[in-house]
């Protein structure tokens, strides 16, 4: 309901605005005033548009037309037509709201005498696109006669006095035209598709600057939106799964619930210690990817997902660093350019789309139903082990103090969870005249994981203007407001509040009735928690753990643009830009009283904000000119910028509350706060040149110098890129099966920064004892850095057969990162936990395969198809002098050790194993336990795939379209924290292992013999499993391959007979629907509980494995 | 629209030059460089970060609280001797990279000009560096926090001697000082243990002189000897008031550590602690533990242990896993740690009552200590028991030295030990029941500083404490009588430095595990 009326009332108020800024144009519609003299015609008309809302549309060339006077006042736009038209021997038509111009010969079609042998016959019908929404504007044109009509609003039209077998030509900007034969019909309905595939294609690059893709000596790859916007997950990173070559994504919502960020690596990994993300780009600025509020082990969002998909037109991303020079070290890891919409002129849209989607859990971890609470086969009531008797219905005195019968409860742990979901509401308006578009939209989503208090509301606002100030000068313009707020996050991980890492390790004989009792009140009034175990440091109520630890955490991000553009020349433009980003969280972290490990019992509090603001501004001069009738042609573009970025935030800490459940700092028992703030600034100059011979051969440079304050003086660095291009289908004639065949290759250097704040040593402070605790910092910072470098290499082709039915996009590509700026650790006894070096080179080597087809296309059946591959091979070729290995950063508590040891491939996994002798059997101690590694010497595995795929199908006859999106991924590995504490704790079914009789470990004693020494399933399961680190991590690894049906969509477009809906079309979506494989069994292997650290490969305490399910309702008025 | 225009123009008419770049990649929040003015900081700093402040469950709750015999774990797995290498690497950096770092900063801001504060930071540095080489055994004393690239481990002998030379120095510069300026101030308030007061600085390190004199009297007798006697001639910790006891106060992060056991239910009284406090009818059980709450004992808990409820009971050492849920009808640590008293109770470093201990071993030992084993034993006892319990009568304390009472059997379901030993506290007449007497008593009055009492025990192997029941550590067989004698090196310093690690190694003449004993422990450990 609340969302209904949230809707409702964005909708007056948008209209409110519209109306506001359209209010005078609407109310003279046609009551037109003018008084011009000698102008031209098309002047005249360009003025009328402008008082009506009329559009003109003509196939007449207008521009020699002029008109000596012509004074209206407050007439109809028909008398003015009437009066001016004739004299220059022109007719009009008037359909709907658009005015065809046409020679006054044409005026009655009866009096044509062309064609007369032929029979006459009416013909109508529909133009739309491909998802169904009516193109209204399109011209119809009868081939061969200089006669024609264009769409009206709803997409229709009607023909009258055709030759039967006369062929239609139907065109849209944009759109490929199409023709069609009228073979005696009467009604002729047309799809139009745009125009994506062809050499005209156009894509947005570096900057902002749009070009013609088949000048690109890069690889780039563009995502289909109509895909993000049918189906699609709460995080924008995880829609993109599957989708790209060379993409790899890892999401954290299947630990972390709705809203949790992803993790998006471009062509492998490059840093050991710095960002392997990618630079995200909105509209030419970049877009800061911040994760907002980061309480310990709660899950942060990323800033990629406040983008609102249906804003977005486009999605492209660039992989290497030869197409992302031009932004320089940010852009080292790949850039992913967002553009998002702009009003289009020459039409009214309204557009609501709804989606409706289910989370459905139906993975869990395989536990035992057997054995009961306790430990040594006794039941105890207050036990946190399944280490108890088997379950055959005896009675015993549980933790409640009531005699019970002692029986499985199977669903103990699956009655916790509620099916997850997400409502997505977006509404978007766009209407525009030829020189002013306007673009609004407003989206809400409302989602839930399976979690209960797990929720997430999120508000978008977009309003874009373009327009033309003055002649040649525009100007574009826009805003986005986004409101976040996830009501609760859960806790992620191996800790004390994660619900997950509760549930899996509780008693399998606890009954849900009595969990669900989480706290009761004391006489006195105060709130406890009801737990088995009383004052346990491990675990607790998982009821409790969800409801009494809450932290809420809002976001607020606006987020401005404009663009000054004034074309010198129509070969010439001056273009000035600038961008501001602002960022503000603010989240809470409430603990109630009665955790026993938090403060003693006394809960806690927790505030934290920040701020982030993200200042751009650029000019670009651009150069488009072709000389000797196109045998050269001259691309270039010279720019600066200057880029700053403040960030200001502070936590503070209430150290246990002195009030029962109190949460502000005024009842803090030791508060503590802490600020922290940065500020970088680059500046930088750059220039691109591309030299274009007969268009088909083409070369192209660049060059970036940036000044960067987080480097020592003279700060600046500097690097160049090279391209070519060649088409070779336009060069050479090539036999009739290729279509277009085009070969690139490109070198790139790329320089980076250093953090902020990084080249002094300094010194912290903070409040403590009577005078505040003064103490070095333990990161040793060097003296003499020099910035960290990027080599590139990319080779790639091109090829399109059988009248572009079949491309084929392959890229071969190979970069080596320099002198990186690397956190080495150092010996702690030397008083510092690291240092930073310059150190290091990392190659990562590749291809990227895309192909798509159009294996079939007949009149209303079409089915296309898209496949992707991709192979990255990276290997750590040297790390500093003297350091062969450097273990890197993994996330909390996870069984693997990540290294990147030289000579071999980035992110090694490495764990505690069982000690075995030369014939590999395990080797057992005095009391009959295997001997486990005192350090993690086992290799496990790296935890990057071999090789990753996707494969994209979709199909489409007459109303109907399915598509589906399958992924590969092969090789790696990953570990599960999660089934070594389900092991320790009894609960997994490995735990069954010689429960009664005990077992012999296989293996041999010290001295050679077999082992016979029994021991029992507890013991066993306690040194094997537990928390990592302590535990033998051998046991729990597995293989990362997987293949899933990532997507389905099911889309019909509904035939509405109504003026006012224009389209509906109505699609069954779903995600992540089933493994073809899983090597991880019940857990997503592309899912990770931490997104910030380099070092992956960690499962724990996943929650139950999701397939979503729903619908999509998109309406066009 | 407006707003982005501004910043459009206001980006293009700031300079546009990087004379601003310096103050931009300036930290706010942080000290560039340090003065004089941080020295007080400086040493807060590294007075708040021991074990008994950060990090009390890793360095001290699971290792020293339980092998010292004070407290039995109910940490299960660690009680059972296993070694979490992943702690060790926390533990080991709580002393190299946060305590001393901020010395050492000291040490270098004041060597030429600043000999008091130099000398104090010096002998808070020793105290440090002995609880280090203790757990360790080699580790980088002189190079300990400097900043080199290679970062030397010295062997224990090279600690202790560099040690003993590092006090007597710092002693003759404060002496000198302290007689031209009798009420000689260092570092202030910020000195949350002794106020600044260098007399008593000097007290501190000469009974550290002789805590350390006596820990290396079984394996080099005769340095030994010489150091004890030199440091005897000194000034020491003689009365309550001289007690090293850190002040917590004013610390609003870190504090008593041990209140954080209480609040955790993680140190419960040993089955060794019931034998000796309850058959000596000891008045300080009531301070050092607490009696069995009945409102911890649930209904489905086994007779044996209902029974529990308002007396005193200590768990075994190494219980096995299954009785580790009837753990709450035991004695948990008593109140004057309970949780909230962690900025309240100070830390317990050196009581005088040690000090009358280790001066009658050095008599024992027929060094010169100004006294007899017996004057100094019975002066250590009242010591200790006027500085838990002021309220007792002069008559109590004799009653109590004199008493003829022996250790009794604990009430220990489910393993019913025999009483732990035959000792009484009367001084004994036999020369081996003395120094039973002397090391057992002294291990009471140490309570509850377990890094100290630990090493005691692997030294003397004395009070008599029960075995552990069970080893979940391969390496720590119970059947020979092994126990853990030392800590292994941590990860961090093997990944970065392996080659000193092997020299370490070497220097220790064993391998890297928790049973090789170091070099002052003169037992065999199993072999």
């Amino acid at each position: 309901m609340k969302l209904f009326l949230i809707m409702r009332l964005s909708i007056i108020l948008f209209f409110a605005f519209v109306f506001a800024v359209q209010a005078e144009s609407f109310s003279q519609s046609s009551n037109l005033k003018l008084d011009l003299s000698k102008t031209r015609l098309i002047d005249v008309l360009d003025e009328i548009e402008e008082q009506t809302d009329y559009y003109f549309y003509f196939n007449v060339n207008l521009d020699n037309y002029r008109v000596d006077r012509v004074k209206a006042e407050n007439k109809d736009i028909r008398e003015v037509l009437d009066l001016m038209l004739p004299d220059l021997g022109l007719d009009y038509e008037i359909v709907d709201r658009y005015i065809v111009i046409k020679q006054a010969g044409e005026k009655s079609p009866e009096h044509s005498v062309n064609f007369s042998m032929q029979q006459r016959i009416n013909v109508s019908g529909k133009v739309t696109d491909l998802s169904g929404d009516p193109i209204p504007g399109a011209t119809v044109t009868i081939k061969g006669m200089n006669r024609g009509t264009i769409t009206n609003t709803d997409g229709s039209y009607s023909l009258t006095n055709v030759p039967g077998n006369a062929i239609l030509v139907f065109s849209f900007v944009g759109m490929k035209s199409q023709e069609a034969s009228v073979s005696g019909r009467t009604a002729l309905n047309v799809i139009l598709e745009e125009e994506t595939i062809g050499v005209k294609e156009v894509v947005v690059t570096a900057l902002g600057i749009e070009r013609n893709k088949r000048t690109l000596s890069y690889a780039t790859q563009q995502v289909d939106m109509t895909e993000l916007t049918t189906v699609r997950d709460a995080s924008l990173g995880a829609s993109l799964s599957g989708k790209l070559a060379g993409v790899n994504i890892l999401t954290s919502s299947g630990t972390t619930g709705v809203g949790g960020a992803s993790r998006i690596i471009i062509r492998g990994d490059r840093s050991i210690v710095g960002n392997n993300q990618p630079l995200i780009v909105v509209d030419g600025i970049p877009y800061s990817n911040s994760g907002g509020i980061n309480f310990s082990r709660k899950s942060s969002t990323d800033g990629f997902s406040d983008v609102n998909p249906d804003d977005v037109e486009s999605i492209n991303v660039l992989k290497g660093p030869s197409a992302s020079a031009l932004y320089g070290s940010d852009a080292n890891n790949g850039v992913i350019i967002i553009t998002t919409k702009k009003g289009k002129s020459g039409m009214k849209k309204v557009e609501l789309n709804s989606i409706m989607t289910v989370d459905d859990f139906y993975l869990f971890p395989d536990f035992q139903n057997e054995y009961g609470q306790g430990a040594g086969s006794m039941f105890i009531p207050n036990s946190e082990y399944s280490w108890g008797p088997r379950m055959t219905g005896q009675k015993v005195t549980d933790w409640t103090g009531k005699e019970t019968m002692l029986t499985p409860q199977p669903d103990n742990m699956k009655d916790f969870f509620v099916n997850g979901y997400n409502f997505t509401n977006t509404l978007s308006y766009t209407m525009g005249t030829e020189k002013t578009t306007t673009y609004f939209s407003y989206s809400n989503t409302s989602a839930r994981s399976v979690i209960e208090t797990d929720r997430l509301q999120k508000h978008n606002f977009n309003l874009r203007l373009n327009t033309e100030l003055i002649p040649k000068l525009k100007l574009d313009f826009k805003i986005t407001y986004l409101n976040h707020k996830l009501v609760n996050s859960p806790e992620r991980g191996d800790s004390y509040f994660s619900t997950m890492h509760q549930l899996v390790r509780m008693p399998r004989s606890l009954r849900t009735e009595d969990l669900k009792v989480f706290e009761y009140f004391t006489p006195e009034g105060s709130r406890k928690q009801n737990f088995w175990n009383l004052g346990s440091t491990s675990m607790q109520n998982p009821y409790w753990a969800m409801y009494r630890s809450i932290v809420p955490a809002t976001k607020n991000r606006v987020d401005i643009f404009s663009t000054l553009r004034y074309d010198l020349a129509d070969w010439l433009y001056i273009q000035l830009r600038g961008g501001a980003d602002f960022l503000f969280n603010d989240g809470e972290n409430k603990v109630y009283w009665d955790a026993p490990y938090i403060n003693s019992g006394y809960g806690d509090y927790q505030t934290q904000f920040n701020k982030n603001q993200n200042l751009n501004g650029d000019f670009l001069i651009g150069i488009n000119k072709s000389f000797s009738d196109n045998l050269f042609s001259l691309n270039a573009t010279l720019g600066g910028e200057i880029k700053d970025s403040k960030y200001r935030g502070q936590t503070s800490t209430a150290n246990g509350l002195s009030s029962e459940n109190k949460f502000a700092l005024n009842y803090a028992k030791t508060p503590g706060t802490s600020d922290s703030e940065s500020r970088i600034q680059r500046q930088s100059l750059y220039g691109m040149v591309q030299l274009g011979l007969r268009n088909y051969l083409f070369i192209d440079f660049t060059a970036r110098n940036d000044w960067n304050s987080t480097l020592p003086s003279p700060y600046d660095y500097f690097y160049p890129s090279v391209g070519m291009t060649g088409i070779i289908s336009d060069m050479v004639h090539l036999p009739e099966l290729f279509s277009f065949v085009k070969v690139r290759g490109s070198y790139a250097e790329v320089g980076a920064g250093a953090n902020f704040a990084n080249i002094f040593q300094t010194f912290g402070r903070t409040v403590n004892g009577p005078v505040g605790y003064v103490y070095p910092n333990t990161t040793k910072m060097p003296t003499d850095l020099i910035p960290e470098r990027s080599k590139s290499w990319e080779a790639g082709a091109e090829l399109k057969f059988l009248d572009d039915r079949l491309a084929v996009d392959f890229t071969w590509y190979k970069s080596n990162t320099f002198n990186q700026l690397m956190l080495v650790g150092v010996a702690p006894s030397s008083g510092y936990n690291e240092s930073w070096i310059n150190a290091g080179n990392i190659q990562n080597k590749g291809v990227e395969v895309v192909i798509s087809a159009t294996p079939l296309k007949k009149r209303e059946l079409l089915w296309k198809t898209n496949l992707n591959f991709s192979r990255n091979k990276n290997k750590v070729i040297k790390l500093a002098n003297n350091m062969e290995k450097y273990q890197i950063g993994s996330a909390e508590l996870s069984i693997g050790e990540t290294w990147a040891i030289a000579g071999k491939p980035y992110g090694e996994l490495y764990t505690k194993g069982f000690v075995r002798n030369e014939a590999g059997q395990i080797i057992v101690d005095g009391i009959g336990m295997p001997k486990i590694m005192t350090s993690a010497d086992l290799y496990l595995g790296n935890f990057n795939h071999d090789w990753t795929s996707g494969f994209y199908n979709s199909f489409t006859y007459k109303n109907w379209e399915l598509s589906f999106l399958v992924d590969l991924n092969y090789g790696g590995v990953r570990q599960s924290s999660t089934e070594s504490q389900m092991l320790f704790h009894g609960t997994s079914k490995a735990s069954l292992y010689g429960r009664e009789e005990g077992l012999i470990v296989p293996g041999v004693k010290e001295n050679g013999s077999p082992n016979d020494i029994v021991v029992t399933a507890e013991a066993y399961s306690q040194l094997l499993g537990g928390r990592a680190g302590s535990n033998a991590g051998e046991v729990f690894n597995h293989k990362a391959t997987n293949s899933r049906l990532r997507e389905f969509a099911l889309g019909y477009v509904v035939p509405v007979k109504s003026r006012l809906i224009k389209s509906l079309v109505v699609s069954a979506v779903g995600r992540n629907l089933f493994y073809f494989y899983n090597g991880c069994g019940w857990f997503d292997p592309e899912s990770t509980y931490d997104t910030n650290v380099n070092g992956q490969g960690g499962e724990s305490a996943s929650l139950p494995g999701c397939r979503t399910l729903g619908f999509n309702l998109k309406v066009t008025f | 629209m407006l707003c982005a225009f501004c910043w459009t123009l206001i980006v293009w008419i700031m300079p546009g030059c990087t004379d601003n770049f310096d103050e931009y990649n300036t930290n706010k929040t942080q000290l560039m460089e340090l003065s004089d003015t941080d020295l007080g900081g400086l040493f807060s700093k590294s007075l708040g970060s021991q074990f008994e402040n950060i990090n009390y469950s890793r360095g001290k709750g699971t290792i020293s609280d339980h092998l010292s015999g004070y407290f039995t774990s109910t940490f299960t797995i660690y009680e059972q001797n296993t070694i979490n290498t992943g702690w060790i690497t926390r533990i080991w950096a709580t002393y190299y990279t946060s305590a001393l770092p901020a010395l050492v900063a000291i040490l270098d801001l004041t060597k030429e000009k600043n000999p008091v504060a130099y000398s104090v930071a010096m002998i808070w540095k020793c105290y440090m560096m002995q609880r280090v080489t203790d757990y360790w055994g080699p580790v980088p004393y002189t190079d300990a926090a400097s900043g080199k690239a290679v970062t030397q481990f010295e062997s224990q002998k090279d600690i202790y001697y560099n040690m003993f030379q590092d006090l007597a120095s710092a002693v003759q510069i404060l002496e000198e000082k302290l007689q031209k300026e009798p009420n000689l101030n260092v570092f202030g308030a910020a000195d949350m243990m002794y106020n600044g007061d260098v007399s008593k600085w000097i007290r501190f390190a000469n009974t550290l002189r002789l805590r350390m004199a006596i820990r290396i009297s079984n394996v080099d007798p005769d340095k030994a000897k010489q150091e004890a006697e030199a440091a005897v001639a000194g000034d020491l910790i003689e009365s309550n008031n001289d007690n090293a006891m850190l002040k917590t106060t004013q610390i609003t992060s870190g504090g008593n550590g041990l209140s954080n056991m209480w609040a955790y239910f993680q140190n419960i009284m040993s089955a060794s602690m019931e034998s000796l406090l309850k058959g000596y009818d000891d008045p300080r059980v009531g301070i050092y533990f607490n009696k069995v709450d009945a409102a911890n004992i649930a209904p489905s808990f086994p007779d044996q242990v209902k029974g529990n409820a308002g007396g005193y009971h200590g768990m075994s050492n190494g219980f096995e896993s299954v009785y580790a849920a009837f753990l709450k009808a035991h004695s948990l640590v008593g109140d004057r740690w309970k949780d909230d008293n962690w900025n309240i109770t100070p830390i317990d470093y050196i009581h005088a009552a040690e000090t009358c201990f280790l001066k009658a071993e050095g008599a024992w030992r027929g060094w010169n200590m100004g006294g007899s084993a017996q004057q100094f034993y019975e002066k250590g006892i009242e010591l200790s028991l006027k500085q838990w319990r002021s309220d007792l009568s002069d008559g109590s304390i004799r009653n109590y030295i004199n008493s003829t009472l022996t250790p009794v059997a604990p009430d220990n379901y489910p393993y019913y030990d025999p009483p732990m030993t035959d000792i009484p506290v009367k001084f004994s007449g036999d020369r081996e029941k003395q120094y039973e007497q002397i090391i057992t008593q002294k291990w009471i009055s140490i309570y509850p500083e377990s890094m100290e009492a630990w090493a005691e025990y692997r030294r003397t192997r004395l009070p008599k404490l029960y075995a552990k029941k069970y080893s979940g550590n391969g390496n720590i067989l119970l059947s020979k009588n092994m126990i853990i004698t030392r800590v292994p090196y941590p990860d961090s310093e093997k990944n970065s430095q392996p080659e000193e690690v092997a020299k370490a190694v070497e220097m220790l003449g064993g391998p890297d595990l928790e049973s090789t004993p170091l070099w002052w422990d003169v037992h065999q450990n199993g072999n």
